[in-house]
């Protein structure tokens, strides 16, 4: 049994390679140094719907213009030049080819992880080898897995009742948004609000309600802030925090008064109430504009000082952490 | 021959400098923001190589992709970052919505395209001032102890290391990546020589 094809059996032997690589389930391509197409197999043939005029013999950017100066460009321009082999990721490439499962429906091309390896047929010739693997089921998986964790991480983070960002979102929030501030030096403000005399709107109106009205003043917040940065969570019980970045005190205590006046026009009955007839807030506000003495906890317990005193001074209103009250009834 | 002659160290940095910087341009294209790779220092290592990395990298794990090139100089090259380094720049280039645990799966492939940029541009840039020929495997993918994943203790005969510390800069963020390249004796006697060619004909 003969193991090695002999020499006058070169052109059998061709055939067999060509034969294997057009039944190859992966893309293979081979440009040579001109960077004109010189192989394109069966499986790039059926991905790709290019004709075999399309493609040999043809440039491989006359034959992908939009390639030019991409990725795989360079990649296959520095093969040739240098022969040192290249890889692009799924992760950084996004389906650089147009090659579709379905060449009727062409909205979504194959995500393709590829290598590009150079072969040396003599001293003076170098061809590069194209090879493209469709990652395409592995990326669904991928995307799957992590829009499953994505919706149990928002279960996680999401405040059931009012569907607003709960306590934990609001500590990594506010975490998050404190470094940022005091790396660019930006001022950060935080309003705290409560509902006024919400144990005896409970007592009243039972839990359904207290519930719903709930559900309103969450609303009610949401469509208040403007920025997409702007972010409210409930904190607890009957509490909201609100967090302002990029945002001084004056702005903070326009938006805060505006939310105060807004709550109060949603005219929620609260029969109960010894400030209004209807639901009303106490807000407090605290501000961070310089970030030598202050943590986030500070700003947060600013917030709740400035919120018992407007409770204190008579409720319905907005107090800032210096003191210094505006807004009343 | 351990130690290079300044000139010696000074055109060494320069090939890693020019192949740097052409890495840089790949990566900046994947990033789409710019990113600014320098080549501040070279050393030349030619034994205790593992209390110097530890030293050096001040990490248990570290991350790296290698290549093993071949031709008139054998050598394997690393790409190394210390573990966890290598989260901030993967985000960067497939996009800041990712979260930290996706990126793990990301992060493998990410990271031999990223080291397969930057050792090729080397190795390119070496072939080209030399005017020598390499061939090399595809990036490997490693993490593990410095020891490990260099596997330094296996090789038997001396192994010189020529090591590259890396800036890797991009807007508000500055991460320390290292090269290093494994040469036995014969190879970086040969690459001193082609270096000293190199040399006499400027």
């Amino acid at each position: 049994m003969e193991h090695c094809l002999p020499f006058e059996h070169t052109e059998q032997l061709l055939k067999i390679c060509t034969a294997a690589a057009d039944k190859a389930s992966v893309g293979i391509a081979i440009i040579d140094n001109t960077g004109t197409i010189v192989f394109w197999n069966q499986w790039l043939k059926n991905k790709s719907g290019l004709r075999y005029e399309d493609t040999m013999g043809v440039p491989f950017l006359s034959t992908f213009p939009e390639l030019i100066n991409s990725r795989l460009a360079l990649a296959i321009d520095s093969t040739i030049k240098y022969g040192l082999p290249a890889l692009l990721s799924q992760s950084l490439n996004k389906a650089p080819l147009p090659l579709f499962e379905n060449l009727a429906d062409r909205s979504q091309r194959i995500q393709q992880s590829i290598q590009v390896t150079p072969l040396d047929y003599d001293k003076n010739t170098r061809y590069c080898i194209v090879q493209v693997n469709d990652v395409s089921i592995a990326v669904k998986k991928e995307r799957l897995l992590r829009e499953q964790a994505e919706t149990l991480r928002g279960l996680a983070f999401i405040d059931g009742l009012t569907g607003v960002p709960n306590r934990r979102q609001l500590d990594e929030y506010l975490a998050d948004e404190f470094k940022r501030a005091t790396r660019s030096n930006s001022p950060l403000s935080v309003i705290m609000l409560d509902i006024d005399y919400f144990k005896k709107f409970n007592d009243t109106y039972g839990h359904q309600n207290g519930d719903f009205c709930l559900r309103r003043i969450a609303n009610g917040l949401k469509s208040m802030l403007r920025r997409p940065a702007d972010f409210v969570a409930r904190y607890g019980g009957e509490e909201f925090v609100i967090i302002l970045p990029d945002t001084a005190f004056s702005g903070a205590r326009t938006l805060a008064e505006e939310i105060r006046l807004h709550i109060e026009s949603l005219a929620i009955p609260h029969s109960s109430s010894k400030v209004s007839d209807h639901v009303t807030l106490s807000i407090g506000i605290s501000n961070a504009q310089t970030y030598k003495n202050i943590t986030e906890q500070a700003l947060i317990m600013q917030a709740d000082s400035a919120l018992y005193e407007a409770k204190n001074n008579g409720r319905n209103r907005v107090v800032v952490y210096d003191g210094h009250e505006i807004g009343s009834i | 021959m351990m130690n290079l002659t300044e000139i010696q160290r000074d055109a060494l940095i320069e090939v890693f400098n020019i192949g740097v910087g052409n890495a840089a341009n790949s990566m900046s294209q994947l990033i789409n923001e710019k990113i600014k790779l320098s080549v501040p220092k070279l050393q030349v290592l030619a034994n205790d190589h593992e209390t110097i990395l530890k030293a050096l990298i001040q990490s248990e794990r570290i991350c790296a992709v290698s290549q093993n090139f071949t031709g008139p100089l054998n050598a394997r090259a690393f790409l190394v970052f210390p573990e966890g380094k290598t989260h901030e720049i993967v985000r960067r280039m497939i996009g800041e919505l990712v979260s930290a645990d996706e990126l793990n799966t990301m992060e493998e492939e990410a990271l031999r395209e990223l080291g397969n940029i930057i050792l090729n541009a080397c190795i390119s840039s070496m072939s080209e001032l030399l005017g020598t020929k390499f061939e090399s495997s595809l990036p490997i993918y490693h993490l593990g102890t410095s020891c490990d994943v260099l596997s330094l203790d296996n090789d038997s005969g001396e192994q010189f290391m020529l090591l590259l510390h890396i800036d890797f800069s991009m807007p508000k963020e500055k991460i320390d990546g290292y090269l290093f390249f494994l040469l036995n004796m014969a190879s970086f006697n040969d690459l001193i020589k082609k270096v000293d060619l190199f040399l006499s004909e400027i």
